[in-house]
C-alpha cells in the first residue's frame, strides 16, 4: 500500500490530503493533483474574494438580469434554498452585505446596495434573478461543497482523508476517530466518525468576530461553543454547523439529513 | 527508473507532538523538498542550489514593498534549469507555523505552492493520554497507515493569511534580488 500525503494552502485555509492506495507513487501523485486542481475549479467558481468568480458575477448582475447558472452553482444553491427553508429562514447566503459593512469581506465596487435577503431571490431552472439588491456569500457551505467535489475524483479502491481547515471527509470512515478542538484553550476531544464528513464551525482563531452572521439581526454571533456536524456529505455538515449555532433545537434537520450534532462548551 | 526517483521514498507522513513553554506544539510533515521540487517543477528539471544573502538595504526594500516583515536574511533557494526559482521558506503565523516551498517562475509569477511541514500550537495540553501515546517511538521510516497513526483534526478553519503574505514577502524578493542574479 502507498501512502501520500500533502498540504496545500487553499479554499482560504489549510488542505490536507492523505491517500492510500495500491498502486505507484506516480498514480498516487497525478491523483492528488486532480484533487487539489478540483478543489482550486470550485474556488474559481464560488469565491467571494475573487472579482472574476461566478459568484461574483452573480452578486454584481443577477438585480439587473437573470443569471444562468453552472451545474455546480446551481446545486449549491439549490441546497442553499433548500435549507432555507427547512430552517425556517435561519440558513440564509444573503449574508454577505452583512459581511461586507462589518469588514469580514472585502467590499467590491459596482455592486448595489445590499437590502434583501433569501425571499427576494428567484431561483429557477438554473436561473437566477434577485427582486432586490443581495450580496450572497458562499462561506458557510462551499468549504464543504468542495471537499465532496474533490473527493468524487477518487477512484473507489482509494483510501483518502481530505481536510479543508476542519471540514473533513473520509473513506473508509468506519472506526475512525477525530480530534475536535475543545472551545477556547484547544484541548483536542475525542470523537468517533459517525458518517463520512464532519465539519466544525467556532469563533476560535476569527479576528473579525464570529464567523456565523444572525441573518434576522445581521450581526455576527457572540457564543463559545465549537459545534461539530457529522454527516454523510461534507456540504450538509458544513451548512448545519451554521445552523446549530442559530437554532436552539435542530433536531428535525439533524433528522432530515441523517446527520449527527456535536456541542462542546457553552454559549 | 523514472518513476522511482519521482517520488524515490514512498512519502510517508510523519507526525509528532512535543511541548513548549506548557503549550503543545503538532506538528505533521508532508512532501520532502526533493518531492516537492518534482512536484512544483516536474522531474525532468535540475535544481542548484544556491545560498543568497540578503543585505540590510535589500531586506528593508523587501519589507516595504510587501508590508511584511523579513525575518531571515539567509534565503534556501534552487535554480531551475528555465531561470525559475524553487525557494524554502517558515512562515510564522499567529496559531501556525509552516515550513512552505514556493515556485517562482522567470517572469516573477507564482507556479505552485507546498507546505512541506505544518506546526499548529495548541494552548494547553492535550488531555487524551491515549491520543499522545501513539507518538512515543514513532519515526519517520514506520509505515505510518492512513489515520490508523494520522490524527484529523477538526476545528475552527484557520485562515492561510499569513501564507498570503508570506509569497507577497517572497514576490518581492524575486523582484528585488534573484530576477538579477
Amino acid at each position: 500500500m502507498k501512502t501520500l500525503s500533502r498540504c496545500k494552502p487553499a479554499l482560504g485555509t489549510y488542505v490536507k490530503l492523505h491517500l492510500a492506495q495500491e498502486t505507484d507513487d506516480d498514480s498516487l501523485l497525478q491523483l492528488s493533483e486532480a484533487v487539489f486542481a478540483e478543489i482550486e475549479r470550485i474556488e474559481a467558481i464560488m469565491s467571494f474574494h475573487r472579482s472574476e468568480s461566478e459568484l461574483s458575477r452573480v452578486n454584481r448582475d443577477a438585480f439587473r438580469q437573470p443569471v444562468v447558472l453552472s451545474s455546480e452553482m446551481n446545486e449549491l444553491l439549490s441546497f442553499c434554498a433548500e435549507l432555507y427553508d427547512r430552517s425556517g429562514g435561519t440558513f440564509d447566503v444573503t449574508v454577505g452585505g452583512d459581511m461586507v459593512k462589518r469588514g469580514a469581506l472585502p467590499g467590491q465596487n459596482g455592486f448595489a446596495e445590499p437590502r434583501g435577503r433569501w425571499d427576494a431571490v428567484r431561483l429557477e431552472a438554473g436561473r437566477i434573478f434577485f427582486g432586490q439588491p443581495v450580496l450572497l456569500d458562499l462561506g458557510g457551505v462551499a468549504k464543504g461543497y468542495a471537499v465532496d467535489k474533490a473527493m468524487a475524483v477518487l477512484p473507489p479502491d482509494c483510501q483518502a482523508v481530505l481536510n479543508a481547515g476542519g471540514d473533513l471527509k473520509m473513506r473508509p470512515w468506519r472506526h475512525r476517530t477525530v480530534g475536535v478542538r475543545e472551545p477556547s484553550g484547544g484541548a483536542l476531544h475525542h470523537l468517533d466518525m459517525q458518517a463520512a464528513a464532519l465539519a466544525t464551525s467556532s469563533a476560535e482563531f476569527h479576528e473579525q468576530g464570529h464567523p456565523v452572521t444572525n441573518p434576522k439581526s445581521g450581526r455576527p454571533l457572540e457564543d463559545a461553543r465549537v459545534i461539530s456536524v457529522f454527516a454523510s456529505s461534507c456540504m450538509v455538515a458544513d451548512a448545519l454547523t451554521k445552523c446549530a449555532f442559530l437554532q436552539e433545537d435542530t433536531h428535525h434537520l439533524t433528522m432530515m439529513y441523517d446527520a449527527e450534532c456535536v456541542c462542546l462548551g457553552s454559549p | 527508473m523514472h518513476r522511482r526517483s519521482f517520488l524515490g521514498n514512498a512519502a510517508v507522513a510523519a507526525a509528532g507532538a512535543f511541548c513548549l513553554n506548557g503549550q503543545v506544539v503538532w506538528a505533521e510533515t508532508f512532501l520532502t523538498v526533493e518531492q516537492a521540487q518534482k512536484v512544483l517543477w516536474g522531474s525532468a528539471n535540475t535544481f542548484t542550489p544556491s545560498h543568497i544573502q540578503l543585505t540590510k538595504d535589500e531586506m528593508k526594500a523587501i519589507a516595504k514593498a510587501s508590508k511584511v516583515r523579513v525575518r531571515r536574511s539567509r534565503l534556501q533557494v534552487w535554480r531551475t534549469a528555465e531561470k525559475g526559482w524553487f525557494i524554502v521558506d517558515q512562515v510564522i503565523g499567529k496559531h501556525e507555523n509552516i515550513d512552505l516551498a514556493v515556485a517562482i517562475d522567470v517572469n516573477g509569477k507564482v507556479k505552485g505552492l507546498e507546505v512541506l511541514t505544518y506546526r499548529e500550537t495548541y494552548g494547553h495540553e492535550i488531555r487524551n493520554d491515549q491520543w499522545r501515546a501513539q507518538f512515543h517511538g514513532k519515526g519517520t521510516e514506520a509505515d505510518l497507515r492512513l489515520n490508523k497513526e494520522i490524527r484529523n483534526i477538526s476545528g475552527a478553519t484557520l485562515s492561510c493569511r499569513h501564507v498570503t503574505d508570506g509569497v507577497n514577502r517572497l514576490l518581492h524578493t524575486w523582484h528585488h534580488v534573484l530576477r538579477h542574479l
